[in-house]
């Protein structure tokens, strides 16, 4: 009976500590005032992609420079328009000139956002944590920010033979024509 | 006179109803036994009930939930309902009930939860919206083989519950009992183009109110976890893509029935 009693009392304080080791923060505060909520239409984007091989010695072969910068409109044969909606918590395509990004119209995808990084399955890179860094430049226009940077390796020899450094800004204008 | 003493000394002698006398005094043995047993029965009957309610250490447990949850940000989900269902066994740590109705557990059972999510919500905007493009949709217009837009927005949690428990038998069969669970989960929030993975460690209070097999209680759950965009990763062209990981906070209110079994 008094081990019982002590394998008790042991065990109580055990799962006490446990609990309060673990105990979670309850709920998230929102102190970022999330600007996003709204309608955004895509109108430029900026682009820049370095890329340079790695040859079999370590050595790094000639750099390559690609820069294009355009603006963008509705079916301007680019198919990269778009308007996207920001809700609380998820962001969606609303409209698009591009056929194969009908199956995703108006489908709502959640996203973080901290009043920086900026989350969401929309957002996919190749080599670097998959976000996008937002700076709003007033209330009604804001840019994107997106580095990708890593190195392309062969497929036989596992080895690596080139790198790739891709970054882009690009601009959204917020949409007001709404009731 | 000597027939009526020839009878007389053959009913004194007669085997069967010298049989018949002990059949006599053995009923009479038994019945003042089965009486005795009965008067012990009533004594003892309090100590059986006791003893029943306290064999029923299993109980089921299947609720309605709201649950909020919450982004890094703050933001909610909205929620459509959520469910709730939990097998949890009480693991009693001491034979003797304390004042002869209460009892320390120690808890353990399988818990689960499901949540369905609204993320569609209509406003008013009046812009252009869907396909605007002038060349013509891909064969099947378009459509995907699976709508993902219909799939909706899903939260599911799995987890094992860990904890201790009190509980009071005032009176007759009624049990009120009081909980904390410690549930290490893994949660997955999905909806149509992403399916965040993680682990959601609940710290989980609750009581209940129960008479007999069936009662009601009430639950409380709070968690917070990182979870990873599994479908991002699997996407990605590159293997050394990292998928993008999301602080999700999960709070909720459970109403239950539960069922308790036993041997």
């Amino acid at each position: 009976m008094k081990t019982c009693k002590i394998f008790t009392l042991v065990f109580a304080v055990v799962i006490c500590t446990m609990t309060s080791c673990f105990r979670p923060d309850g709920t998230a505060t929102d102190d970022t005032g999330n600007k996003l909520i709204g309608y955004w239409e895509l109108v430029h984007i900026l682009e820049e992609t370095q890329r340079y091989d790695i040859y079999e010695n370590g050595e790094a072969g000639t750099p390559y420079f690609n820069t294009n910068s355009y603006d963008i409109a509705c079916n301007d044969g680019r198919k990269e328009w778009c308007i996207v909606r920001f809700t609380e918590s998820t962001m969606s395509i609303v409209a698009t000139d591009d056929p194969e990004l009908v199956a995703i119209i108006d489908l709502p995808v959640p996203y973080t956002f901290d009043g920086k990084k900026l989350v969401s399955a929309f957002i996919n890179l190749d080599f670097s944590e998959s976000f996008a860094e937002v700076k709003f430049r007033n209330e009604n226009s804001m840019e994107f920010y997106i580095l990708d940077e890593g190195d392309i390796y062969n497929e036989e020899s596992g080895k690596p033979e080139a790198h790739e450094k891709y970054q882009s800004w690009t601009t959204y204008r917020r949409v007001t024509n709404k009731n | 006179m000597f027939s009526i003493l020839f009878i007389c000394a053959m009913s004194l002698f007669n085997p069967i109803v010298a049989h018949e006398n002990d059949d006599v005094a053995v009923a009479t043995v038994v019945e003042s036994t089965i009486s005795a047993n009965n008067e012990s029965n009533q004594v003892n009957e309090a100590p059986v009930l006791n003893e029943r309610f306290w064999r029923k250490r299993k109980s089921l447990r299947f609720g309605y939930e709201m649950n909020v949850l919450q982004n890094a940000n703050g933001s909610v989900y909205p929620e459509v309902f959520g469910v709730g269902f939990s097998n949890v066994r009480n693991f009693w740590l001491h034979k003797k009930p304390i004042a002869n109705c209460l009892k320390f557990a120690f808890d353990m059972g399988f818990d689960i939860n499901y949540t369905l999510l609204d993320l569609a919500d209509d406003d008013s905007y009046t812009g252009p919206s869907g396909y605007v493009g002038t060349e013509p949709l891909p064969d099947g217009d378009g459509e995907a083989l699976v709508d993902l837009t219909s799939i909706g927005s899903h939260y599911f949690s799995v987890g094992w519950a860990l904890g201790v428990s009190v509980t009071v038998n005032p009176v007759a069969k009624l049990r009120v009992a009081g909980y904390a669970h410690f549930v290490p989960s893994a949660a997955m929030h999905f909806s149509g183009l992403s399916a965040n993975i993680g682990f959601m460690p609940y710290l989980k209070y609750g009581c209940e109110l129960s008479y007999g097999a069936v009662g009601l209680g009430a639950e409380w759950g709070t968690a917070k976890g990182k979870c990873t965009d599994l479908i991002s990763s699997f996407m990605s062209e590159s293997e050394n893509s990292v998928a993008p990981k999301s602080l999700l906070y999960s709070n909720y209110t459970k109403l239950y029935i539960v069922f308790r079994f036993g041997r």
